[in-house]
């Protein structure tokens, strides 16, 4: 029934393991993943009286926020390829992490959003992660959350 | 991965859209379904007792008739569908809580429901009892808009 589901990641233990149960999902319904990582946008330093030697340059920060997106998707990639399941993945940068994942299902036609309850934020603190809670308030094609169980933490 | 998926309805127009969802989903992932619906609890008040059993008796049975309405929905879904499926009615007060139950009780491995139900949609961004179920429930959730 569901043809492309759309699996965000933010590199956490629980978003990694909602991926997978995610690209499980996509094998029994036959349908394909697309991974996304959202990185907020390059900040300016406009601060700061002194620039900080080290502080990357814009071209220095998104290449590396580019290879940290790719090695978060590159663990579902992993996961769909084991399973024969069709993947595609990309980072966006962009402030609001909610919007910019819908925005994502929007473009590439995706018809459900496959994610994890909470992410970096951990289980602890709050009831539903702030970005699960956000895309679910807004969001107009199905939201599966998934929740990890705390040993699912392996970090 | 999900074999058993609970439904649950509060006979919102809005679940129902969630039920034909969820049919079409069980069908062609090869899952069953159960369909649930919860009634309150009757709340007496400690005056006149005996006038108070035929109330009791009256709501009970008019619930019950009016929850079998909705379950027949998702039975009939189902059946057209041709998905396994059994309903139950359970009495709560809270039913974010009969909901978590009944899903650990039969052995269910997801959750599909509206966003909103009976409420609708005017002030709320999710459903009260949506929202509570996604933040105790164990097993995942799909909410439907």
């Amino acid at each position: 029934m569901y043809r492309k589901i759309l699996i965000p990641t933010d590199g956490s233990a629980l978003s990694t393991a909602a991926a997978h149960a995610g690209v499980e999902l996509a094998r029994q319904c036959d349908a394909e993943v697309v991974g996304v990582h959202v990185a907020p946008p390059y900040q300016y330093p406009v601060n700061v009286e002194i620039i900080v030697p080290e502080y990357p340059s814009e071209e220095e920060y998104q290449a590396a926020m580019l290879r940290h997106g790719e090695e978060y998707l590159h663990r579902i990639r992993e996961e769909a390829d084991e399973l024969g399941v069709r993947f595609s993945g990309r980072t966006v940068f962009a402030d609001g992490t909610a919007q910019a994942i819908i925005h994502c299902a929007e473009e590439t036609g995706c018809d459900l959003i496959f994610l994890g309850s909470h992410g970096r934020s951990g289980l602890g603190q709050l009831i539903l992660g702030s970005v699960t809670n956000k895309i679910l308030s807004s969001c107009r094609i199905p939201v599966l959350v998934y929740r990890a169980e705390k040993s699912a933490d392996r970090h | 991965m999900f074999k058993h998926i609970l439904v649950p309805t509060d006979g919102s127009p809005l679940s129902e859209a969630a039920i034909s969802h969820a049919v079409e989903f069980a069908k062609s992932i090869g899952a069953r379904i159960t369909g649930v619906h919860v009634i309150p609890a009757f709340h007496t008040f400690d005056y006149r007792a005996e006038m108070l059993e035929d109330t009791r008796q009256q709501f009970e049975k008019d619930s019950r008739a009016h929850a079998q309405r909705f379950l027949a929905k998702i039975e009939q879904a189902a059946q057209e569908a041709g998905v396994e499926c059994s309903t139950l009615l359970a009495t709560h007060d809270h039913p974010y809580e009969a909901i978590i139950e009944t899903a650990r009780e039969t052995g269910c491995d997801a959750i599909v429901m509206a966003s909103h139900g009976r409420k609708g949609i005017k002030a709320l961004l999710m459903g009260s009892e949506t929202q509570k179920v996604l933040t105790h429930s164990t097993i995942p959730v799909l909410v439907y808009r």
